[in-house]
């Protein structure tokens, strides 16, 4: 029989969930989960309402990628539309993206995860947060802050607010960038290259130095998914790319064709469901989104530094593509720099200010599917409308959705390297959780589960529970 | 109202204690999007000065802290949607002096209660059966894998009293930063004109 240790809430992540550790008669780990708590009903609450509401509606399936839904849902209703968008608008709509992915990777590692890195995953639980860290490392905090900070002022530049604007509508967007509102934000983003290389420098001594076994705790095969242009990094618009544990190109689709290759698994113990890729099966057809997969998927990133950080990075892999969750950090940070230098090229180009936002749409197809790459990983919008535009049919796949197999895997390799026996030292608490961390997963997202992160193990045997901790 | 809490620096407790004289803070994330938490994460550099004054305790964004501690002020973010939203709710009223609802979701019950004119156990057939493989099993709630759902998604303040409203979809960052200096200051925020949002 087996004893159970649960980890509720976990912590410093966006959204509900929690961890169950399964022990056998011999204290080994028999099996470990990891539950999304929270189911939210998107999907079912916005059939009936007319698709033109999908990208101000969906927004709040999220706050901390609002963006991306509004963005997805947009490109699936201008699919419905039949509209081709004009120049303008896709460069203001890639502008916001930018500052969203920028903004929500600045939140992730800097006030989510730094805290384990610099100040040790066996720091005072007390300490082991953004307030510690600007007490220890003040300058790294203050990076942290000012880039998250200028991502949200590149998306209150477009959309007034910073968490919900309204900005992007089907067939386009609300209005062009303000030049003076441009020619500032240009100006503040000269430092932040800078920021951003030096933290990749810290980060690889910290890793340099880091303990092999926390290192390698969640090092996986898997598949690996990721939007591409002609094989580069993309994250508004492109092919979907899905390649095998080497990186080897396994599809390339068009977004409107993912279920042909994606099918999904719900499990009774969570809100969130399982995909997988369909022709490989259920077990061996996992794969991963989010940073690192898009670095594995993906030939070349096309902006100079991060360009340059993409060939250092991949340089270091092991294999041919990268298999350590840990590295999600790392690839978070290039993607960080690839953000700045690409808002720096739509500052300086034209189409953001003298554009034309939008064109005229009304419903004209009655099925529209918007693929972009989330902060977190592929993010998937599809719905079908009747006649009249009301949405009959939805379906979300969300970027943490993707890495749910993997996170799983993960959880249960480290529960296997580091709990023997019926107790759980309290270091092991949150390195399980930050394997959760590494895949920065989005739970408010999920809008299939997922609420708060609590941490809580109990531990059980015969349904006697032996110990319990939480925090 | 004034916004410049960042600067104050007289905060009800001067009693001069070394080890923390500041007020606790806890926030829960109920049935939200975290967008409110995020929103109030906009006040950047502002939270260096605020953090002079307030002391989070729990917050599930940036400190690890799993239960609702006893705190001066607890703040709930999100709609209530299912039971362990309602089990954290009572754990807030129980453990803070004062409790505030952060957002359209909590004040008012906010964008889910679009689900209220449906049964959850459809929802769920739909979402979880209907959208996924055959092999595929319908999380119910049933043990304790995951919460129920409620019938409706309904505001904090049908569950336990609340003594301050900040309502918004998300509420300016502003508005939080400074409702929350003046509540460390003892006193009842104003929220009115322009800091008052519905959207
Ligand atoms: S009020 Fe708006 S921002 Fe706050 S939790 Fe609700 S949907 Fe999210």
């Amino acid at each position: 029989m087996s004893e159970t240790e649960v980890i509720d809430p976990v912590t410093r992540v966006e959204g509900h969930g929690k961890i169950t550790i399964e022990l056998d008669d011999d204290g080994g780990v028999e099996d470990a989960k990891f539950h999304v708590t929270e189911f939210r009903g998107f999907e079912e609450f916005v059939e009936g309402r007319p698709v033109w509401e999908m990208p101000e509606i969906t927004a709040r399936i999220c706050g901390i990628c609002p963006v991306s839904h509004q963005l997805a849902a947009a490109k699936a209703a201008d699919q419905i539309a039949g509209v081709e968008l004009p120049e303008g608008a896709v460069r203001l709509r890639e502008l916001l993206h930018m500052g969203q992915v920028l903004q929500s990777h600045a939140l992730s590692f800097f006030y989510l995860s730094s805290p384990d890195l610099v100040l040790g995953h066996d720091a005072d639980p007390a300490k082991r947060n953004i307030e510690g860290v600007l007490e220890e490392h003040p300058d790294l905090a203050e990076r942290g802050i000012e880039l998250r900070s200028f991502g949200q002022d590149v998306i209150a530049a477009l959309g007034e607010k910073k968490v919900h604007p309204d900005f992007a509508v089907m067939g386009g967007v609300t209005n062009t960038l303000d030049r003076s509102d441009g020619e500032s934000l240009r100006t503040r983003s000269e430092p932040l290259t800078g920021y951003i290389r030096e933290t990749i420098d810290e980060l690889a001594e910290i890793f340099a130095d880091m303990d092999e076994q926390l290192l390698d705790y969640a090092t996986y095969a898997t598949g690996y998914m990721g939007l591409v242009d002609d094989g580069s990094l993309e994250h508004y618009d492109g092919d979907v790319r899905l390649t095998d544990e080497d990186g080897s190109i396994l599809e390339e689709i068009d977004d409107a064709a993912y279920d042909e290759i994606i099918a999904e698994r719900s499990t009774d113990w969570s809100y969130l469901k399982f995909p997988y890729y369909k022709e490989a099966g259920f077990e061996a057809g996992q794969y991963r989104v989010g940073p690192l997969a898009r670095l594995n998927a993906a030939d070349s990133v096309d902006t100079p530094e991060a360009g340059e950080e993409y060939e250092r990075f991949m340089a270091a892999a092991d294999g041919p593509v990268h298999e350590r969750s840990t590295y999600y950090h790392w690839a978070r940070l290039i993607e960080m720099l690839y953000c700045v230098e690409r808002i720096q090229e739509l500052l300086d180009g034209t189409a953001v200010y003298d554009g034309i936002p939008n064109v005229a749409a009304k419903p004209e197809n009655s099925r529209g599917v918007g693929v972009i790459e989330a902060p977190r990983g592929t993010l998937i919008h599809e719905y079908e409308v009747d006649d009249g535009g009301a949405v009959t049919n939805a379906n979300f796949i969300v970027a943490t959705t993707h890495n749910n197999g993997a996170m799983n895997r993960g959880v249960k390799s480290a529960a296997e390297s580091f709990i023997q026996g019926p107790e759980i030292p309290e270091d092991t608490l949150n390195t399980m959780e930050s394997v959760i961390r590494c895949y920065d997963p989005c739970l408010s997202c999920s809008t299939h589960a997922i609420g708060e992160m609590p941490l809580e193990v109990t531990l059980e045997r015969d349904g006697d529970v032996l110990d319990h901790v939480e925090r | 109202m004034s916004a410049d809490s960042e600067a104050s620096d007289a905060p009800a407790d001067t009693a001069g204690d070394d080890e923390d004289a500041r007020t606790t803070v806890a926030t829960v994330c109920l049935g939200g999007c975290s967008g409110c938490h995020m929103e109030f994460l906009n006040v950047d550099h502002g939270l260096v000065d605020l953090l002079e004054d307030v002391e989070f305790v729990a917050s599930h964004m940036i400190v690890d802290e799993k239960e609702v501690p006893e705190a001066d002020i607890g703040i709930a973010e999100g709609v209530v949607t299912n039971e362990e939203n309602v089990e954290v709710a009572q754990e807030l009223r129980e453990n803070c002096d004062t409790v505030v609802a952060w957002g359209d979701c909590a004040a008012l019950r906010g964008i889910m209660s679009l689900r209220n004119d449906q049964d959850p156990e459809d929802m769920l057939e739909a979402a979880f059966d209907g959208k996924a493989d055959e092999h595929s099993e319908v999380p119910t709630g049933e043990g304790d894998a995951v919460p129920r759902l409620l019938q409706d998604a309904r505001p904090l303040d049908e569950f336990i009293d609340v003594d301050v409203f900040v309502p918004g979809c998300p509420p300016d960052a502003d508005v939080m930063e400074a409702s929350l200096a003046a509540l460390a200051r003892g006193e009842t925020p104003e929220i009115s004109g322009e800091a008052l949002q519905y959207d």
